[in-house]
């Protein structure tokens, strides 16, 4: 019977989620980039992550959790899972975490994507380094 | 059938002692000839970022080389830009209550362009305005206008306009609404006299129904 793959976190490994539309995770998948956005989140500008995993609660609780002005679904239909040590994280909120920068600042993702995920009609698809090797 | 993810260039590994590579899962950060220049730069400074210290001469070089700087130094694309504009333009549009408004089948096309009929399977964001015009059924001059009115958000990519999920709520909401409501809005957001007149006239209405009660 075949085993069900497993993902990296799901065997111990701390990572970081950013959460967004599944095309926007796409082209960050393709460029490797992130601009920060003009306008600031509640903790000020920069890039915001989490370390709730896909799948661990349901979309209203994490749409609260990420967005105190709300979003529809479509913006957690894709996530960006990055390496603990990416940046400089400053905990914010409960699981909730910032990488302070200036409005419109490109960060370099290239040498901290691990890889993303998109969920299209309810399946999550992941990239190559999303997935454990096979033992 | 839906294609896998991959990234055109070696990603770091989740335990940061190899990368994942067109569907591989190497040990280490070596150089590798056959590969692409681009790439063996990445490997590079992948290796540089996190075994410093079992770089290869060639690998130092590929790091003292142009390419790199140049590879540190990218810019997003303005699709990018675009979903990143989107992103904001998003939460207003959830503010206002426009998705609120919308059927669930119509937040599904919003959620996933390509589950609409009219549309191929391997439609993905941003729209062209072609593709708008077959999913909300409003005429590509109606569209022009409301984007030109800054009523549907739109972003430039080159000479063509590109379309995010923000604009197809908005716009699948407008495309139902009356032609007279729609020129009301243009009119108030160009301001001037009859905006003015109008505020007037809505702000009598919304003390009326503030009196009746709810």
């Amino acid at each position: 019977m075949p085993t069900r793959t497993r993902l990296v976190w799901e065997h111990g490994t701390r990572v970081k989620f950013h959460y967004t539309e599944h095309e926007h995770a796409v082209r960050i998948l393709a460029e490797q980039m992130f601009r920060v956005p003009d306008k600031p989140g509640s903790a000020g500008p920069g890039l915001y992550v989490t370390t709730v995993q896909p799948r661990s609660m349901p979309d209203e609780k994490l749409l609260d959790l990420l967005f105190a002005r709300g979003r529809p679904v479509i913006a957690i239909e894709g996530v960006v899972v990055l390496r603990d040590d990416a940046f400089r994280w400053r905990r914010y909120s409960h699981r909730s975490y910032v990488h302070s920068a200036s409005p419109g600042e490109v960060l370099d993702l290239s040498l901290a994507l691990i890889g993303v995920g998109v969920r299209r009609r309810g399946n999550w698809l992941w990239s190559d380094g999303i997935y454990l090797p096979p033992t | 059938m839906e294609t896998s993810l991959q990234s055109p260039m070696p990603l770091v590994r989740a335990d940061g002692e190899g990368y994942t590579y067109a569907g591989e899962w190497i040990d280490g950060f070596a150089d590798r000839p056959e590969l692409s220049l681009p790439v063996r730069v990445r490997l590079a400074r992948l290796g540089e970022r996190y075994v410093p210290k079992k770089l290869s001469v060639t690998q130092r070089d590929l790091l003292a080389s142009p390419m790199a700087e140049r590879d540190a130094t990218r810019q997003p694309s303005a699709e990018s830009d675009g979903f990143q504009a989107n992103a904001q333009e998003m939460e207003r549009a959830f503010e206002d209550g426009v998705y609120a408004e919308l059927t669930p089948e119509q937040q599904m096309w919003v959620a996933d362009p390509s589950s609409h009929p009219a549309l191929a399977e391997d439609v993905r964001y941003p729209l062209t305005l072609g593709q708008l015009h077959v999913l909300t059924g409003a005429s590509e001059r109606q569209l022009r206008h409301w984007s030109d009115e800054e009523l549907v958000p739109s972003h430039r990519a080159g000479a063509h306009r590109r379309y995010y999920s923000a604009a197809v709520a908005r716009a699948l909401l407008l495309a139902e609404t009356a032609p007279q409501q729609v020129a009301t809005l243009i009119a108030l957001r160009q301001g001037g006299e009859s905006a003015r007149r109008l505020w007037a006239l809505i702000g009598g209405v919304g003390r009326s129904l503030a009196d009746v009660g709810p």
